[in-house]
């Protein structure tokens, strides 16, 4: 088959590689119709991720269908039209029972590397490193899903492929940092990033209950986007200093909740000196990643207010701002992922009309075009919100 | 440390005993220092490496280096020491005779896991020994003689034919506890306990793994292929995912490109 590899930084090769095949009893085999680009991959894709190996496929965001399936999976039938949360989980081990998968204890083959950097080891991730179970991703014709029953789910009628196929990740991830900040009517929230797991959060901000959504980015049709799709106020931060407009737009309170959908790559072009000590440290490996949305966060929110962060950090940060976080009694949420939690839910709202992620699909293109695909949606080019790849043409 | 006082040499560690102090716990005399010694020297190589290095992978050389150095100055256990252990050296006890190989303080080392099960379970997959292959990878079988008595066979580490050895059950506490030794003549002398708790809450089984070999880690490493630490730690992993899963997740035999696609740059 077909596949989208990782061969080193910057260098991605659509390559021919074998057909994967079912090992395990709970495996199905997903013939992939629709794959994604997020957010997470560029960092790969950058080299900020150190345990990638040259051949590894990329790509966790998938909707596709079951084409082959092992002899213990219980709930799903070949021809099911299904997506599969990017995070994987077995379904079994006490943090996927208490609704926790992304932190599951056996879904990670390789747990080695991330008990040795982290004391503990997270969950499996398609298509995201060694350290992350080195499974293979979905930017590629056929996918081989682990723990079926638990991680795939059936795409209801009446969903069309280009809603559903979001459910896999930029959807569950912007739901769940609404979801774990705890908001309350009457929050002001605010999300730093308006890529697709940043809408994601503004909309699932407004369905659970809160007054105003703050948007904040640098690229005009994000921002566009987060107005007139997700209904958010917008700021960019390129023309306005974040802190102050904040605190005009709150009462002078600070946003009750402040979610980070950036991550490790953030820049700070309102403030060019923090941007360039950010990236000279990181440059010669003193810190990992770059905390210029944390601090800004950390800064803004209001006392007492709770910051939830779904953007990816890989490893050591500088410059943290402690003092101020502790003194302002801030509570801090975060985590990957745990879509197996919420893709009923989901599916529910976007059934009833509640939520529409496929606006999000600015690009389809074969896989062929993998590697200009990720320049595009690097450069934000064309207006590109997210590439999806259709592997089957 | 046992390597140190059979060998009997100065202050500094010596190859022979520097490499087997790395198996035991560090901070206990001299073989603690081998190990932050160690640490701190291999940091700060791989600390200039890194910065003389181009690009993030470089970066990332060198602070991985600059981190090393730091836990071998504070006297930390070292990150690396998990993969330094794995390194069997059988040339490290070979200038001692035979008959002194036998460390005078035995070995031991303990793993634990929580697994989300009744104990019945789990105590049921380890009782039969025969299931142990399953759990330990450097085992070619067990054949189970009597209710108490098991042949192991191990497979060979580096040609011929594997280390074996004739175990005894001496403890069976329903539930709770297994104990075993090894009986005879063997190469790998040691005992064993399989010792289970519940969890607080409703967290499970809390199961804790003891291997105490009369030889050194290094020398088990090298017959067995893998330290007496390591062995526990993987034989816990398994057993955790065996009874939870039924299977053992794994990236086996699955499609990655060899580097033949056309090469296109991903970004600028
Ligand atoms: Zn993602
Ligand atoms: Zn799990």
């Amino acid at each position: 088959m077909k596949a989208l590899c990782w061969n080193g930084t910057n260098d991605l090769r659509v390559e021919r590689v074998p057909d994967p095949v079912l090992v395990n009893p709970h495996d199905v085999i997903v013939k992939v119709a629709l794959s994604s680009v997020c957010g997470s991959d560029l960092h790969l894709i950058d080299g900020y991720v150190p345990t990638m190996r040259p051949g590894d496929i990329i790509g966790h965001e998938f909707l596709g269908e079951i084409v082959e399936k092992g002899p213990e999976v219980r709930y799903l039938n070949r021809g099911d039209r299904v997506i599969t949360v990017s995070i994987i989980g077995c379904g079994h081990c006490g943090h996927c029972q208490h609704g926790e998968s992304s932190l599951c204890d056996n879904s990670n083959p390789n747990p080695d590397y991330a008990r040795t950097a982290y004391g503990h080891c997270g969950a499996g991730i398609f298509g995201y490193s060694h350290a992350f179970g080195g499974y293979a991703g979905s930017h590629a014709e056929y996918i081989r899903v682990p723990y079926a029953d638990f991680n795939a789910f059936r795409v209801p009628e009446g969903v069309s492929d280009e809603k559903a196929v979001f459910v896999s990740d930029a959807v569950p991830t912007g739901y769940m940092a609404a979801d774990m900040a705890g908001i309350k009517p009457g929050d002001v929230v605010a999300v730093w990033g308006c890529g697709g797991v940043g809408q994601m959060a503004i909309r699932s901000a407004t369905l659970l209950g809160a007054e105003r959504v703050i948007g904040i980015d640098r690229f005009p049709d994000r921002l566009r986007a987060a107005q007139m799709k997700v209904g958010a106020e917008t700021l960019d931060y390129s023309r306005v200093d974040i802190f102050d407009a904040l605190q005009a737009m709150t009462g002078g309170r600070g946003p009750d909740v402040c979610i980070d959908a950036v991550g490790m790559e953030a820049d700070s072009a309102s403030n060019a000196a923090e941007d360039l000590y950010d990236r000279a440290k990181q440059a010669v490996g003193l810190q990992t990643d770059r905390p210029a949305v944390l601090r800004q966060m950390i800064e803004s929110c209001r006392k007492g207010g709770t910051l939830s962060i779904v953007g990816v950090y890989g490893g050591l940060i500088d410059k943290f701002p402690m003092g101020a976080a502790m003194n302002k009694g801030l509570t801090f949420r975060m985590g990957q992922q745990n879509g197996q939690r919420y893709a009923d839910r989901l599916f529910e709202h976007i059934r009833n009309g509640d939520l529409d992620p496929s606006y999000l699909m600015t690009h389809r293109l074969p896989l062929d075009e993998g590697p200009q695909a990720y320049r595009m949606f690097k450069e934000k080019a064309d207006d590109c919100l997210r590439v999806v790849f259709a592997p089957q043409g | 440390m046992a390597s140190n006082s059979l060998t009997g040499r100065g202050r500094w560690p010596q190859p022979d005993s520097f490499l087997s102090g790395l198996g035991s716990e560090l901070g206990s005399g001299e073989a603690a220092t081998g190990g932050r010694w160690l640490a701190m020297m291999g940091g700060t190589a791989l600390g200039v490496i890194g910065l003389r290095r181009s690009g993030w992978g470089g970066a990332m050389l060198a602070l991985g280096g600059a981190g090393l150095f730091a836990v071998g100055a504070l006297g930390l256990r070292p990150l690396g020491e998990r993969s330094l252990r794995a390194v069997p050296n059988p040339g490290a006890w070979r200038s001692v005779p035979a008959s002194r190989r036998r460390s005078l303080t035995p070995e031991r080392t303990q793993a634990v896991v929580t697994i989300a099960s009744e104990p019945g379970a789990v105590f049921r997959f380890w009782r039969n020994f025969a299931n142990l292959p399953k759990l330990m990878p450097q085992l070619e079988r067990v054949d189970v003689l009597s209710a108490t008595e098991s042949r192991w066979l191990a497979k060979a580490a580096s040609g011929g034919e594997g280390p074996s050895w004739r175990c005894v059950l001496d403890r069976v506490d329903e539930d709770r506890l297994l104990t075993w030794h090894t009986v005879g003549e063997t190469a790998l002398p040691h005992r064993a306990s399989l010792m289970l708790s519940p969890a607080p809450g409703d967290r499970g089984t809390e199961v804790r793994l003891t291997l105490v070999y009369r030889v050194p880690a290094t020398e088990v490493a090298a017959l067995l292929g893998v330290t007496p630490e390591g062995q526990a730690e993987e034989a816990l992993r398994r057993l955790k995912q065996r009874v939870e899963t039924g299977e053992l997740s794994t990236i086996e035999r699955q499609p990655r490109g060899n580097g033949s696609g056309s090469f296109r740059e991903a970004t600028e």
